[in-house]
């Protein structure tokens, strides 16, 4: 079985090379960026089966750049990783199509799963 | 005897008005001669005295013919056919009239009363008759001898020139018995008969120092060669003349003589006529003596013969005295008098005029002076225009403020100093006060004498005419643009101030949430792992990993606060709800948010300074109303958006709560203001708050502060 391809999105590089630690015995990471337009930009050229992303973001935050995503390619799945645990957030996020909500503070026992449900689902 | 017909034919037409009365008394006055006024005065006098009417039937004697028989026979006949009913009375004037009157009564109309006037005693004292009365006159002999040698004190003789008939022969018998007492004094000279060469010639021959005595009656109906008047002419040109008669030396050249008033004479017999015409019998009437007469003497004569008025006796008359030319000037002279007077007073009235209007004059020109003095010195820039806008007047400052023209200004050239994007709202409304004559402030652009556009400040007030009425605006100027450069200056201050504030709050929550947080999560994950792999004590880092944990969400929590996340990630309507429900939580309140078409691109800065609004106002509402319901509501209307947030609480005063601790107030009004919002607070003790701010979305980031400033100062003052 192919592993499954993710884009990273935080604008905090230490964070990035921790979720790269996490994430590469399961999936592999093609690119990480700081930033929501180059998320875009990256997404739609790699193609990801997944993006993984904080709301967050400079330039383009995450809500809006997960929104641009889901339209540019509908099949991509969007995790996101945050640190904000306002509910009326979390809903926006899985109003734009969201497959998960993972707060940065668990991530470490709640985010592979998570993958492992999204890729799931989609298969 | 033809002429005599004749005459009494003349009289017998009078006669017919006298049958015409009735019951009237008929008197028949023998004129004798005597003038018509006195016979007037005489027949008025008559008449005031009875109750009933008389008919007077005057016959015109003709006397020279008196002393012929036979025409006092065909008188009385005449007369006596004329009346065939007799009359009344028979009314005689003057001697011969009463001559004839008493001698023919008894034939013509027996029994008739006879009364008299103008009557010489000389007849009327020698004898009685019956049924006779009247008024005699004095004969004047004495007097006017007297009279005649008095002035003449150095006269010889004295010439009586008179005529013979029987009323003459009685006056020169008079004269001359007068004369007899003088006659070692002057020679008596009788001269007599009708007039005639002759008489001339003697007169002519008279002796110096000859004093005449003039008594020759001249009769109208003489048709000689040489009348009585022809003698005196003579006599009154060759010697002081003196007259019985005083009339016949007046007016001929005579110095005057004896005389009597003709109206109390006429008026006497007029009352005795009277009455015996009421019945009275005339002898128990005495004949009435005319007391009060004098001589009468001429100015002129007396001066042609050289006699001093001190000579005259005590009493005399002096007439035809020349008048004086006191007298004969006196209405020019008073007439020049007055015109002088009144020149005078017209004269002292113009110089006082004339110095009063020197002085309101001098007033006038220190007031002006004062003024201009005034005007100069201010450090405005003063104007004044008539009631048609013209412009009549500006300062000095004004002309070294706007340049070296001197004439640049007046009339309606001001307006081309001003900004071109002002002028049409500065004469708009310039006419406007034209026409309304209030007073006004404005706020414009004016040209310096550098080109440089200045902002000015134009107070203006209307003028008034002495009588009331509008004479036009009188205003002054100031610069203030330095004072408008302050006042945006602190106004962009104030907005920086905020949005410095703003980015601050959100750099540390952006530092804490996005670097202490994130660091914190990836600690309890590594924790979280560690425990997971070591096999020490794993209870100890498990406890480690909580508290990092714990820590991370407090410091969330704390970003959270100084700036919402949600209000950049989901706009301001969610935001806005959820602070509400956060802040019922905190504060255990009520919070209702209600939402109507708010639009979802609300710009950043306006959707800040909703937040910060509703959160000072919910802050405050908290505070202050003491109760624990509040409702927020958003609502998009038109291309603005409105914010309410109100409660039903205790309220406040406005203006007093502004005063004290208006911090809040003033920071909520000047982050509106940033945004070009309209902010109110309305709240009435008792009835609770309403903070309300107003954002348009369209003119975001639009038109640039300076224009902005236009149109604010243009609205500020037309509501000022």
């Amino acid at each position: 079985m192919r592993r499954t391809t993710v884009v990273l999105a935080d604008d905090h590089p230490m964070i990035c090379s921790a979720l790269r630690k996490l994430l590469e015995p399961a999936c592999e990471v093609m690119a990480c960026v700081g930033d929501g337009r180059a998320l875009v930009k990256t997404a739609v050229e790699l193609n990801p089966d997944l993006v993984l992303l904080d709301v967050g973001l400079p330039l383009l935050n995450g809500l809006e750049a997960g929104r641009e995503l889901m339209k540019l390619m509908p099949r991509v799945k969007l995790i996101f990783l945050t640190m904000n645990t306002d509910p009326d957030i979390a809903s926006a996020a899985f109003r734009i199509g969201a497959s998960g909500y993972v707060l940065k503070s668990a991530m470490g026992e709640e985010l592979l799963p998570a993958i492992q449900n999204a890729i799931e689902a989609a298969s | 005897v033809w002429l005599t017909v004749l005459r009494v034919l003349t009289w017998l037409l009078i006669v017919p008005c006298a049958a015409a009365q009735q019951n009237a008394k008929n008197v028949v006055v023998l004129s004798g001669g005597r003038g018509r006024v006195s016979l007037n005065q005489m027949e008025s006098s008559l008449r005031a005295h009875v109750t009933f009417p008389v008919n007077f039937s005057i016959v015109d004697l003709d006397n020279p013919r008196f002393d012929e028989k036979s025409y006092q026979d065909n008188l009385a006949d005449a007369l006596q056919a004329a009346y065939g009913k007799k009359p009344d009375l028979l009314f005689a004037c003057m001697d011969p009239s009463l001559r004839f009157a008493v001698e023919y009564r008894d034939q013509m109309f027996p029994g008739v009363p006879i009364v008299f006037m103008s009557v010489s005693t000389l007849l009327a004292d020698t004898q009685v008759w019956p049924g006779v009365t009247g008024v005699a006159v004095p004969s004047g002999a004495k007097e006017t001898v007297e009279l005649a040698l008095r002035l003449h004190p150095d006269a010889t003789a004295v010439a009586v020139i008179t005529g013979d008939s029987e009323n003459e022969k009685d006056y020169l018998a008079a004269v001359h018995s007068e004369l007899l007492r003088h006659r070692d004094q002057v020679e008596e000279i009788d001269i007599v008969g009708p007039p005639s060469g002759r008489m001339l010639e003697r007169v002519a021959a008279l002796p110096p120092h000859t004093v005449a005595l003039f008594q020759l009656i001249p009769h109208d109906s003489e048709q000689r060669a040489i009348e009585a008047y022809d003698v005196l002419a003579t006599v009154t040109q060759h010697l002081p003349t003196y007259s019985v008669f005083g009339h016949l030396a007046f007016d001929h050249g005579g110095i005057g003589g004896f005389s009597y008033s003709a109206t109390d004479d006429a008026v006497l017999a007029g009352e005795i006529a009277a009455r015996v015409l009421k019945g009275e019998r005339p002898d128990k009437i005495p004949i009435l003596h005319l007391s009060n007469s004098q001589n009468r003497v001429d100015w002129q004569a007396l001066r042609r013969w050289n006699i001093p008025e001190s000579a005259l006796p005590p009493g005399t008359i002096v007439v035809n005295r020349e008048l004086t030319l006191w007298q004969r000037y006196r209405g020019y002279v008073l007439g020049a008098i007055f015109v002088m007077v009144a020149q005078a007073f017209l004269i002292a009235a113009l110089l006082w005029q004339r110095a009063r209007k020197r002085k309101a004059e001098a007033i006038l020109r220190e007031s002006e002076e004062r003024f201009r003095l005034l005007a100069n010195t201010t450090p405005s820039l003063i104007w004044m225009c008539d009631a048609h806008g013209k412009t009549t007047y500006l300062n000095e400052r004004r002309f070294v403020y706007t340049g070296s023209d001197k004439n640049a200004g007046y009339g309606d050239s001001w307006i081309s100093y001003i900004h071109p994007d002002d002028v049409r709202y500065v004469s708009d409304s310039f006419s406007r006060s034209l026409k309304t004559r209030q007073g006004y402030t404005r706020e414009y652009r004016l040209r310096r004498s550098d080109g440089v556009y200045r902002w000015v400040f134009n107070v203006a007030s209307p003028r008034v005419n002495g009588d009331g009425s509008f004479a036009g605006f009188i205003g002054s100027i100031i610069d203030i643009t330095d004072q408008k450069l302050a006042r945006e200056a602190l106004q962009k201050l104030s907005g920086q101030l905020i949005e410095a504030q703003e980015k601050e709050r959100r750099r540390i929550a952006r530092e804490l949430h996005d670097d202490i947080c994130q660091r914190l999560a990836l600690l309890s994950v590594e924790l979280g792992q560690a425990s997971r792999s070591s096999n020490g004590p794993t209870g100890k880092l498990e406890e480690i990993r909580k508290l990092c944990s714990e820590i991370a969400n407090d410091v969330q929590a704390l970003s959270h606060k100084l700036h919402s996340s949600k209000l950049d990630y989901l706009g301001i309507a969610p935001a806005l709800k959820g602070l509400c429900e956060e802040f019922s939580r905190q504060h255990e309140v009520t919070v209702e948010f209600i939402e109507r078409n708010v639009p979802p691109d609300v710009p950043q800065d306006a959707s800040l300074c909703f937040f910060r609004v509703t959160q000072e106002a919910l802050r405050n509402a908290v505070k202050y109303s003491r109760t624990n319901s509040f409702a927020v509501e958003l609502t998009g209307v038109a291309g603005e958006v409105r914010l309410e947030v109100r409660d039903w609480g205790a309220g406040f005063e406005v203006q007093e709560a502004k005063r004290n601790h208006g911090l809040g107030l003033v920071s909520m009004r000047e982050r509106v203001n940033l945004v070009r919002g309209r902010f109110s607070i309305e709240s009435t003790p008792g009835e609770g708050t309403r903070v309300i701010a107003v954002v348009p979305l369209a003119a975001q980031n639009g038109s640039p502060p300076e224009e902005l400033a236009v149109t604010e100062a243009a609205s500020q003052t037309e509501t000022a």
